[in-house]
């Protein structure tokens, strides 16, 4: 009887084993217990593993997930996104919201450490963490005074810090979030708008709006930042960051209504590393 | 949609199973697979039709994880698996669960490059070459990964035998990594 080696009875329990070889392994392993106990502790890792993951398999792909690959043409040009002038219309209607031009009370948060989009990207999700915990505390109940009837607004030339229109959604997501409250701040990166949304079941999110150098399209990346779910993406001169606490899947909704509101849809955009 | 883009779309549930069994957490799992993905869509250009995109995915993330490592100075692991997570192909009973439960501690006991290469040709279905390609080693350095990865967790696992145990086979274990 030939003696079995460690890496033999390892490519047997992984079906890579061939003749003639495979037979005089297996007649090995009938003949000594030990041997076989050892295959068959080998073969539950294996199924073990298996039952541990292979749930992961049958569930739905997360949609966001799905989108990152589908709305991504990596070979294709950066999109451009034309900057428009606010039409005079709309200029009332930020005024109505009410203006704060606050700082952040936590600063910038390093800022000048970090580097390059991902760093601009990864402040810009801390401070929209940050503006959603002070929205959710001083948030007021202003919807008497929000413009009501149409599905979008602009926000008004004095209250938009931006050099292109700043148009969201009157109603955002499938369970009706309106917005509640509304700020722009200055800091040490340029300008930033906040947009605080609550529904009827008093969940709140916030958009942070804060400009890029450069005019780009990068597709939905979701990240929990502080118990908060996160959902960013830049779109043309704006990176925006929508947070809260009401799970990717609805933020994912309120993002495409935030996209429907600009104009904008997701497509033909290249993808970055945060 | 390409024809790259429609088969990394099919490969996500695979690297979801595998960033889960890496990092026992499910948003941070989610959030590997999205990183790897932004990844891979970043240097497509890269990849050669025709050539094996799984293994290619898969070593993406794996360089990400061992990134993360790195950067935190130890998994990035939150918490682990919730019970909804554990499917058997049958209800397995409270003492198989505890013994799944088991097994999925004593994996995080492994040296990284022997958790990885077992989870790439255990879970994943790789062959012993393209778990060689995606870690960067040998093939036989990928045997005797193996082969000690599963005699550390023999010498730690009591997992106990299968609710179909008895006359388990090799055939019933899935390898093609589906």
């Amino acid at each position: 009887m030939s003696q079995v080696s460690d890496e033999e009875l390892n490519a047997l329990v992984d079906g890579r084993l061939e003749e003639p070889r495979l037979s005089e392994v297996l007649r090995a392993i009938d003949a000594d217990p030990n041997l076989s106990l050892r295959a068959q502790r080998y073969r539950d890792q294996l199924q073990g593993l298996h039952a541990l993951y292979d749930g992961v398999l049958r569930e739905p792909v997360p949609s966001h997930l799905l989108r990152l690959v589908q709305d991504s043409a990596p070979s294709s040009p950066i999109t451009e996104i034309k900057a428009r002038r606010l039409p005079a219309s709309w200029r009332a209607a930020a005024a109505l919201l009410g203006v704060f031009v606050v700082g952040l009370a936590g600063g910038w948060l390093g800022h000048g450490q970090l580097q390059g989009e991902r760093g601009l990207l990864q402040s810009a999700v801390k401070q929209a963490v940050l503006a959603h915990q002070m929205l959710e505390l001083a948030v007021a109940d202003q919807q008497d005074a929000l413009p009501a009837g149409a599905d979008t607004f602009t926000v008004g030339a004095d209250a938009n810090p931006f050099e292109v229109p700043l148009r969201v959604p009157n109603t955002a997501g499938d369970s009706n979030f309106v917005p509640v409250a509304f700020q722009s701040a200055t800091g040490a990166a340029g300008p930033t708008v906040q947009l605080a949304y609550r529904n009827a079941e008093g969940k709140e999110v916030t958009l942070f709006v804060q400009p890029h150098s450069a005019s780009r399209k990068v597709p939905y990346q979701a990240s929990t930042e502080d118990g908060f779910d996160v959902l960013f993406w830049i779109d043309g001169p704006l990176v925006y960051v929508l947070v809260g606490k009401s799970g990717r899947e609805q933020l994912l909704g309120l993002a495409d209504s935030f996209y429907s509101a600009a104009g904008l849809r997701p497509a033909s955009t290249e993808a970055a590393k945060p | 949609m390409s024809s790259l883009q429609q088969e990394i779309v099919d490969l996500i549930p695979q690297l979801r199973r595998f960033a889960m069994a890496l990092t026992r957490d499910r948003t941070a799992a989610d959030d590997l697979v999205q990183d790897t993905l932004l990844r891979a869509l970043d240097k497509s250009e890269k990849f050669q039709a025709g050539t094996n995109l799984r293994a290619w995915l898969m070593t993406i993330m794996r360089n990400l994880f061992i990134s993360q490592i790195r950067r935190y100075g130890s998994r990035p692991t939150l918490h682990s698996l919730d019970g909804e997570s554990v499917h058997g192909v049958t209800q397995p009973s409270q003492e198989y669960s505890l013994g799944l439960r088991e097994l999925e501690a004593n994996l995080t006991h492994l040296p990284e490059d022997q958790r990885t290469t077992l989870l790439l040709v255990g879970l994943q279905g790789l062959s012993y070459e393209e778990a060689a390609m995606v870690t960067g080693v040998a093939v036989g350095t990928v045997r005797s990964r193996l082969s000690r990865a599963r005699e550390a967790l023999r010498q730690l696992s009591a997992l106990p035998e299968t609710p179909t145990s008895g006359e388990t086979t090799i055939e019933q274990i899935n390898v093609s990594g589906k």
